[in-house]
């Protein structure tokens, strides 16, 4: 693979990423989620949006795929994955004070075809 | 929210009561259970999460810690799925305004709600009468044997959706109805109108059955020592509601109660001599009863006595004598009862026909010292009576005049209604169970009487406890005849049954 075509790869993909975290976030102000943050970063890894519904908070990791070769979408979020979110919204617990409130983890599945997309919401992914 | 769910489980033959606590609240989602559980306990989350999800609610990302108290005692068994998902529900507010302070929930969830059979619901609801509860919720398949205990409520539900509704008081569930339960007699199949002669063996087997005493059947093959010690079970005295429910007890815990839920019959147990330590005494890493609790209140037949393991005849010298056995594992410490008529048989050497008059024994001196040495004294001790049986002459086989069980059973329940009315204060239901100090006051010799068995005992060097054997049994011998002391042909009959000491010397 020739270095233009990897550059343009890896920009596919982040492309690919942000176009679905947009998507996603559109949808959650749908459903009338307030969005706190977006692509919170800490030295433990990263979470794609943190969001309240009503008193809940909820820590959402996207993932976007646009074909079916690789997978569902949510197989992408293994053992080490949730480790990374796990670390980061502990993080953020303990720096905004919220460890008696009502914390939720969700993933939200972005299916991208060449014309439309498609979301699957998976509430609760702990029990 | 804190929600606290009284249940209870099983330590040995006993139920212990315990608390339930469910906490459901903020804060990062997590499943705790704690207060000592055992792995099948843990595992209660999973089946617990999924039926509630299959009842169609919704369990919101909470963090749910549950704990057993007290915290300090091990728990085991899944009973405990019920209670815990009952918990859950309350502290989310499913189940309302329930006063769960006179109720106990038991019960094992399936992933879709419903709710299974659990082992040793008997010795639950006897020890939840005990500490006053009024009300009992049971799988449903359950609650024809708990019904046996009366004066509590007894209420069996489908599945998990039904006991919510009927928590909330949207359906009512008819409480099990309240029965008295008789012990009937059954008739046995096997007989001893079908075994000819032998009247003294059979006279023996007999005050063995009265008094409970262990016996031990020596004689040549064929003679019949198998034959009559299977049909003992035909003139065992009828049960008495308190020790069939002893016995169910046991039985409930083991999982082999069977569809009437409450044991009719004297136990007969007949393990082959291949069998393990563990399974003659019980064991296990949660100690389970082994043949001789299973055998409790009834008769442990150990045919070709001789043949089985010598270790494994030796681990039954301090349950014959306690009669109860204590199992101690690293998890817990039980007690279970095993209060047998132990009945042993075996040949007399290795060939089989020593002494016998048909056949000539091939065995050398050696061999056959070597086969008896298998008998340690300690145990032929503990036997109360020796019993030589020999084959029956040709022309005995054509007898018609036989006395059937039923007559001979007859004469045993007689006697056993003396020992019951007798021992009634101290907890003990047979002769064989008489500690030293009863000896003394129920077996009072008369000079003649005293004088045989004290020469007897000083001839043959018995131990004293032959002694108090002999004892026990010509009490017995008394009983069967209605006689209000030992007579001197009682002590007679008596001292005839002791054949083996008279060997050693």
């Amino acid at each position: 693979m020739k270095k233009e075509e990897i550059i343009k790869n890896s920009n596919y993909r982040k492309n690919l990423g942000n176009f679905g975290e947009t998507k996603a976030t559109k949808y959650l102000k749908q459903l009338g989620y307030k969005i706190l943050l977006k692509n919170f970063v800490s030295r433990q890894g990263e979470i794609d949006i943190i969001a309240k519904d009503k008193e809940e908070y909820v820590f959402i990791e996207v993932k976007s795929r646009s074909s079916g070769t690789y997978g569902k979408p949510v197989d992408a979020v293994n053992a080490e994955k949730i480790k990374h979110i796990l670390d980061v919204s502990r993080y953020f617990i303990y720096k905004n004070k919220i460890d008696n409130k009502l914390i939720r983890f969700d993933i939200i599945e972005v299916y991208i075809n060449k014309k439309n997309y498609f979301i699957n919401h998976i509430k609760n992914i702990f029990s | 929210m804190l929600s606290v769910i009284k249940s209870i489980v099983l330590h040995g033959l006993e139920g212990f009561l315990i608390n339930v606590e469910v906490d459901v609240s903020g804060g990062m989602p997590c499943w705790d259970i704690v207060g000592l559980p055992d792995t099948n306990i843990r595992e209660a989350k999973e089946r617990v999460k999924t039926a509630i999800k299959n009842c169609g609610i919704e369990l919101l990302s909470r963090k749910y810690i549950i704990n057993l108290s007290p915290a300090t005692i091990k728990k085991t068994g899944t009973l405990l799925d019920l209670p815990i998902a009952i918990g859950i529900l309350k502290s989310i507010g499913i189940i309302k305004n329930q006063d769960f302070n006179n109720m106990i929930l038991i019960g094992e969830l399936s992933l879709s709600g419903k709710l299974n059979k659990i082992n040793g619901v008997l010795p639950m609801c006897i020890e939840a009468k005990k500490q006053k509860i009024e009300k009992i919720i049971l799988p449903k398949i359950n609650a024809k044997e708990a019904r046996i205990i009366n004066g509590i409520k007894i209420v069996g539900v489908e599945n998990l959706n039904e006991c919510i509704d009927y928590l909330n008081g949207k359906i009512n569930i008819k409480e099990e109805q309240e029965v008295v339960t008789n012990v009937v007699k059954n008739e046995d199949i096997l007989d001893y109108i079908d075994v000819k002669g032998q009247q003294t063996i059979k006279r023996a087997l007999e005050i063995a059955t009265s008094g409970s005493h262990n016996c031990l059947l020596i004689g040549s093959p064929g003679c019949g020592k198998t034959m009559m010690a299977q049909r003992i079970p035909s003139i065992m005295p009828d049960l008495s509601f308190d020790e069939a429910l002893e016995i169910s007890k046991i039985y409930s815990v083991a999982g082999i109660l069977k569809n009437d839920f409450l044991m009719k019959k004297r136990p007969f147990r007949s393990p082959h001599h291949t069998i393990t330590n563990t399974a003659l005494i019980g064991g296990g890493k949660i100690p389970k009863p082994g043949e001789i609790s299973l055998a409790h209140m009834g008769v442990l037949f150990l045919d070709e006595f001789l043949e089985f393991n010598k270790s494994t005849l030796e681990l039954l010298r301090i349950p014959i004598e306690n009669k109860t056995v204590n199992i101690s594992r690293v998890g817990m410490n039980v007690t279970y009862p095993a209060n047998f008529m132990l009945v042993a048989s075996t040949n007399p050497c290795p060939c089989g026909y020593y002494g016998s008059k048909l056949k000539k024994c091939i065995c050398t001196e050696k061999q056959i010292k070597k086969y008896r040495a298998k008998l340690s004294g300690p145990i032929i001790d503990r036997f109360d009576m020796h019993i030589k049986v020999s084959s029956i002459k040709y022309k005995e086989l054509n007898d018609t005049d036989i006395e059937n069980s039923k007559a001979i059973r007859e004469r045993v329940n007689i006697a056993r209604k003396i020992q019951y009315e007798r021992y009634k204060k101290y907890s003990i239901y047979s002769n064989s169970e008489m500690t030293p100090n009863l000896i003394e006051k129920y077996c009072i010799l008369k000079n003649k009487a005293k004088q045989i068995l004290d020469k007897y005992f000083l001839k043959m060097k018995m131990t004293t406890r032959a002694y108090f054997k002999v004892l026990k049994v010509a009490r017995t011998i008394a009983d069967l005849e209605q006689s209000e002391s030992v007579e001197l042909e009682h002590v007679i009959e008596a001292i005839q049954y002791r054949s083996l000491d008279e060997n050693e010397d």
